[in-house]
C-alpha cells in the first residue's frame, strides 16, 4: 500500500518530532508528508494518497477545524482518517470536531508512545 | 488566577511528557540569564491574558534537543526557538483548561517567538523552574 501519512502543524519542530515517532512506529519515511496549516494540507491531500492525516488544531491561514470541513466535502471518513492532535479542552468544541469525521484525539501534551500507539490502531497492522 | 503550584505543576507535567525533561522549582529572586521568549495570548468569557515563557539557552537547547533526540550541542537556535514557542501553546492549552474547565470556550492564540523578552504586567504571577542545563521562568498574566 502506498499511501501516506499527512501531518498538518504550524512547529516546525512538532513535525520533526512526530515524524521521528512515527519512523518508530515502522512508517517509512517517503510515506509521511508535512504541511504548515489547513491550505497547505488540503492541497498535499489533492496530489497524494493519504490514508491518516494527523491534524493539529491552532494554525495561522487555515485551522484545522476549517481544513476538516473542508475535507469532509469532498472525502468520506474511510477514506482519509483524521487524528486531531490539540491543546483544546473545551467539550462543546471537541464534540463539534467529532461530529465532523475523526477517528480520534490526541490531547497535547502527548508521549510519542501514545502517537505510535493511536497510529497504529488506525493504520491497522499492515501500517 | 492559578497559584504558583498549579503553574509549577502544570508545566512539569508538559516537559516531561514532550522532552522527558525532569524539572524543579527553585527561587523566584534568583537571577536568570534569559536569551529564548516565547508568548501566547488566551481570551475566555471572563478573563483573559497572556502567558510569558523566558528561557535560557541551555534550558531551550535541552528542550529542543529531547524533542528532536539529538545532543543539545547539535540544536540550533532557530530549532531552540521553535521549541520554546511549542512549549508556550501547550501550557498556554494547560492552563486555559486549569483556569476554564472544559465548559468555559477559550480563545487560545498562536504561539509568538520574540526576539526580546515580553515586558513585565503588573499582577502577574511569576515562577521558575530547572533543569539540568538550565532555568526557564514562566508569567502568567490574566486581567
Amino acid at each position: 500500500m502506498n499511501s501516506h501519512v499527512l501531518i498538518i502543524d504550524d512547529s516546525p519542530i512538532l513535525r520533526r518530532s512526530v515524524r521521528r515517532a512515527l519512523g518508530q512506529a515502522g512508517i517509512s519515511d517517503d510515506r509521511i508528508l508535512e504541511a504548515s496549516n489547513g491550505a497547505e494540507g488540503l492541497e498535499v491531500v489533492e496530489a497524494n494518497q493519504i490514508s491518516l492525516v494527523l491534524l493539529d488544531l491552532n494554525m495561522p491561514v487555515m485551522n484545522g477545524e476549517e481544513f476538516l470541513i473542508r475535507l469532509r466535502g469532498k472525502y468520506a471518513r474511510d477514506d482519509v482518517q483524521v487524528v486531531v492532535v490539540t491543546t483544546e479542552s473545551n467539550a462543546a468544541r471537541l464534540v463539534r470536531l467529532s461530529q465532523l469525521g475523526i477517528s480520534g484525539f490526541l490531547h497535547k501534551p502527548f508521549e510519542l508512545e501514545d502517537l505510535r500507539q493511536l497510529a497504529g490502531e488506525v493504520l491497522g497492522p499492515a501500517s | 488566577m492559578l497559584n504558583d503550584e498549579t503553574i509549577l505543576s502544570l508545566a512539569a507535567d508538559a516537559l516531561m511528557q514532550i522532552a522527558f525533561l525532569i524539572t524543579e522549582p527553585v527561587d523566584g529572586d534568583s537571577p536568570q540569564e534569559s536569551s529564548h521568549f516565547a508568548r501566547i495570548h488566551f481570551k475566555g468569557p471572563d478573563q483573559q491574558g497572556e502567558l510569558h515563557l523566558l528561557a535560557s539557552s541551555g534550558f531551550a537547547n535541552e528542550v529542543a534537543a529531547n524533542l528532536l533526540a539529538v545532543e543539545p550541542h547539535e540544536v540550533q537556535a532557530e530549532e531552540a526557538g521553535q521549541a520554546l514557542g511549542e512549549l508556550a501553546n501547550i501550557l498556554g492549552g494547560e492552563v486555559v483548561a486549569a483556569l476554564g474547565g472544559v465548559e468555559q470556550p477559550f480563545e487560545l492564540g498562536l504561539p509568538e517567538i520574540l526576539s526580546s523578552p515580553p515586558p513585565p504586567s503588573s499582577g502577574a504571577t511569576m515562577v521558575r523552574l530547572e533543569s539540568e542545563e538550565g532555568q526557564l521562568e514562566i508569567r502568567l498574566c490574566t486581567r
